[in-house]
């Protein structure tokens, strides 16, 4: 009887004591090299052999990359903040009220204390739960690398199915969430059960001007697309308009305006015309809801 | 090497790289407590304290650990004076087979750190990271209950 060895690839493991020293790590590291957070998508895409790693750099213990700041006109989200912390986030800021009820139905409370905010995104799945609410709320993200320091629009950060545009080395560093008007941030969700993956989700945040017309109206989608996805064709039917303007008719020529940007596909979850359906209910809910917000709060 | 302070006791490891910290605390440390089921984060069986926060073990790299304060089942209570939890889930026969207890224990005690007073309903969504085959759900749940209760006494 033989014995065969098989010789198991491993990574080298690396990690580095500031944000400076990550980033020079990734550089070194090139195309094998991963940064790795909370770990929970790229533990599994490991030991399935879905990616191949050379070295993975651990930057969990980077402290200046954790944490929510509210400033005078933006809330700082730092890139290490974990699903648990964004959970707990409701008190600190009333625009973060939808990202934390959203975070809370996301896996499992044991794995939300690992798995963080810019994991999320980079790992950029199209059924990344935090991208739309975030792409609503006008969300920026900064990122770094050994040569510089750059900032984007989070909707331009998805390229493809669990690809994002961040080239080798580009550390997501934070997020920036801008804040002005009075914004009302509503989510539908429909997912099996609290901690399995959505089937589909839609959020949208309506801006109110001080003349009180719609200044910025954001529709996004999980799940009904490549990537995370805005729904351009359903906002511009809202922006201008004042709330007395925005009638259930209105909001369901939106809802189905919006629904019509979505390209949902079949998988083992469930099918594209559920997707599609489901797709405008929920968004036709989310602004009635997020209308309803701001009628009753004309005086904050 | 590493180094992690293991239900008290700091203890030196030299895990591989991609070694998961529930690999390490089974076959490195003997606790056989840390149970894998899914392996993939799911089922919530390996859940353990990390600095007092609940994580599936599974899905966190053994090195991420250095330094840091490691809780497994085997460090709750002892055979002659069980903890709390441990006590309830006995007498409320919150198992059948067992396998999924140490996990549920787990993510018990750090729910009930942060809620020490909890519904039914909010038990039951703080225990949907763990799974029991055998279905003893309604169990565990009271188990839950009558150890927040004991806790709470205890800590008046």
């Amino acid at each position: 009887m033989s014995t065969t060895t098989t010789e198991i690839a491993r990574f080298a493991f690396v990690r580095p004591d500031d944000v400076a020293g990550a980033v020079a790590a990734g550089a070194a590291a090139g195309q094998g090299g991963r940064f790795w957070a909370g770990g929970t998508d790229l533990m599994l895409e490991w030991q399935r052999k879905q990616r191949s790693i050379e070295t993975s750099i651990d930057i969990t213990r980077l402290s200046e990359l954790r944490g929510i700041d509210v400033g005078p006109s933006e809330i700082r989200i730092g890139a290490l903040t974990t699903l648990a912390e964004i959970e707990r986030a409701a008190a600190v800021h009333p625009d973060l009220e939808t990202l934390a009820a959203i975070a809370a139905v996301m896996c499992t409370p044991q794995t939300r204390t690992l798995a963080t905010v810019a994991g999320n995104l980079c790992n950029a799945s199209p059924a990344a739960d935090l991208a739309p609410v975030l792409m609503v709320l006008g969300a920026r993200i900064t990122t770094l690398t050994a040569e510089g320091g750059r900032e984007l629009e989070l909707e331009d950060l998805f390229a493809a199915p669990k690809q994002s545009v961040l080239a080798d080395g580009e550390l997501l560093t934070h997020i920036t969430i801008p804040l002005g008007g009075r914004r009302a941030v509503r989510y539908g969700r429909i997912a099996r059960t609290v901690v399995d993956i959505a089937l589909t989700l839609s959020a949208c945040a309506l801006t109110l001007d001080d003349q009180g017309r719609i200044i910025t109206a954001r529709i996004a989608f999980g799940s009904v697309a490549p990537t995370p996805l805005r729904a351009p064709s359903g906002e511009q039917l809202l922006v201008g308009k004042t709330l007395a303007e925005l009638t259930p008719e209105l909001l369901a020529e939106a809802a189905t305006a919006a629904a019509g940007d979505a390209n949902p596909i079949d998988d083992i979850r469930t099918s594209a015309a559920y997707r599609r359906h489901a797709i405008r209910v929920l968004t036709q809910r989310a602004l009635t809801e997020a209308v309803a917000q701001l009628s009753v709060g004309g005086d904050q | 090497m590493i180094t992690v302070l293991v239900n008290g006791r700091e203890q030196a490891f030299e895990p591989a790289a991609d070694a998961s910290l529930a690999y390490m605390l089974r076959e490195e440390a003997g606790l056989i407590g840390v149970r894998v089921s899914c392996g993939e984060g799911e089922c919530g069986a390996c859940t353990v304290l990390v600095d007092e926060q609940p994580v599936t073990s599974c899905l966190m790299l053994a090195h991420q650990a250095a330094g840091r304060k490691v809780t497994t089942i085997e460090g709750f209570g002892s055979p002659e004076n069980l903890h709390p939890i441990q006590q309830a889930f006995i007498e409320e026969q919150g198992f059948q087979c067992g396998f999924c207890t140490p996990g549920f224990i787990i993510a018990a005690a750090a729910f009930l750190e942060e809620n020490p007073s909890p519904t039914e309903e909010e038990t039951s969504i703080a225990m949907s990271g763990n799974i029991c085959r055998c279905g003893a759900y309604p169990y565990i749940v009271r188990a839950v209950m009558t150890a927040a209760e004991r806790l709470r006494g205890a800590s008046v």
